[in-house]
């Protein structure tokens, strides 16, 4: 009975461990980031590694595929002084257009995503933009957002240019008010 | 010695969990999610999606872009995507069932509105070994050929997009790209 009980005990353990450790790991797959400046992160899409498979799983759990290897991915959760950003606080994002194909903008707060790529947002003469993030519609670039969760900001670009892609000037984020 | 067997034990099996769910449970929970949404779609077929379907499937995707999916299977002998592709920024993407990108080509390294990509599986050691010389002899395509490490998976084509009227006229050159199982000679 007693070796019974054990071994029920160790087969609970170790699968809970495995399961806990194994979405743990998923969660934090995409947040693998190597790029620290104004709280900004790099994911960085690995091809082929055993690394990969918790990056591909971590997009595949949520019901995506994963973006593809040329994508350049830049995300972050926090405005320029470290605020988390919230949905029901006006913030705003100003920089000058990335140096890529295409790219494109978003706000995510887990129920919803807005988006703006660079075929819609609507430029200043010197290639500088400026897109407000906010409950309330704003005049110009506009990303509404409902409710009052956190969100995230990405930046995506596509086919960036090789040597502005290697140290791409990325968009300031300000806190404006609550 | 028998508390380090137990500990032993359950770190065994801690291991096996651990690996098993990372490679298994998200693609199998992708995989239903692919058929739930495209319940209409057979084998070896394009599908133009329609803007919400797409993203929610691909990540940074918005409703105004095009784009167009084939879940294609090659167990049973090679998949032809022949694309025919509009004037601008594309990529075309195939990725296996467990979520890894296996292939990507886009506008420029193509430099073609028409051609075609062949999807095959890949070959064992052995295979290798016992076909050598007669790999693509009866290959008539001009285009490329992708060796895929799984049967199954999904090929993509993504466009980009300002708006939905652009959209629609690129749709119709696009509509004609075909995915489908090359016939046994």
């Amino acid at each position: 009975m007693h070796r019974f009980s054990s071994i029920v005990l160790i087969l609970f353990l170790g699968l809970f461990a495995g399961w806990f450790s194994a979405r743990q790991m998923l969660d934090r797959a995409a947040g693998s980031a190597s790029l620290p400046a104004n709280n900004w992160r790099e994911v960085r899409i690995s091809g082929d590694s055993l690394w990969s498979s918790y990056q591909s799983g971590h997009y595949l759990w949520r019901g995506k595929l994963q973006p593809a290897t040329d994508v350049r991915l830049f995300r972050r959760d926090a405005d320029d002084d470290g605020n988390a950003l919230r949905s029901d606080c006006t913030t705003l994002i100003e920089g000058q257009s990335p140096q890529a194909r295409w790219w494109m903008i978003g706000a995510d707060n887990g129920n919803e995503v807005k988006t703006i790529s660079s075929g819609t947002i609507i430029r200043e003469y010197d290639n500088a933009f400026t897109v407000t993030v906010s409950q309330n519609a704003a005049p110009g670039n506009w990303l509404g957002l409902s409710g009052s969760r956190d969100y995230v900001i990405y930046l995506t670009l596509n086919d960036a240019k090789d040597e502005a892609a290697k140290t791409p000037s990325l968009p300031r984020v300000k806190r404006l008010w609550c | 010695m028998r508390l380090i067997f137990w500990l032993f034990s359950a770190a065994l099996i801690a291991v096996i969990t651990h690996l098993s769910y990372v490679l298994f449970v998200p693609a199998s929970n992708f995989n239903n999610r692919i058929d739930a949404a495209l319940k209409e779609q057979k084998l070896n077929q394009f599908t133009i999606l329609d803007g919400k379907l797409q993203t929610k499937l691909m990540p940074f995707v918005s409703e105004t872009d095009l784009v167009i999916l084939c879940k294609y299977d090659v167990s049973q002998g090679p998949v032809r995507l022949s694309m025919r592709v509009p004037d601008g920024y594309w990529t075309l993407s195939v990725y296996t069932m467990h979520g890894r990108q296996a292939y990507a080509l886009n506008d420029r390294q193509a430099d073609a509105r028409a051609f075609s990509v062949r999807l095959v599986k890949d070959r064992s050691f052995i295979e290798q070994l016992t076909s050598i010389g007669d790999d693509d002899a009866n290959f008539e395509d001009i285009g490329w050929k992708v060796e895929l490490p799984e049967d199954k998976g999904l090929a993509f084509l993504w466009m980009p997009h300002a708006d939905k009227w652009r959209r629609t006229e690129d749709l119709a050159e696009i509509s004609n790209s075909k995915c489908e199982k090359i016939p046994e000679e």
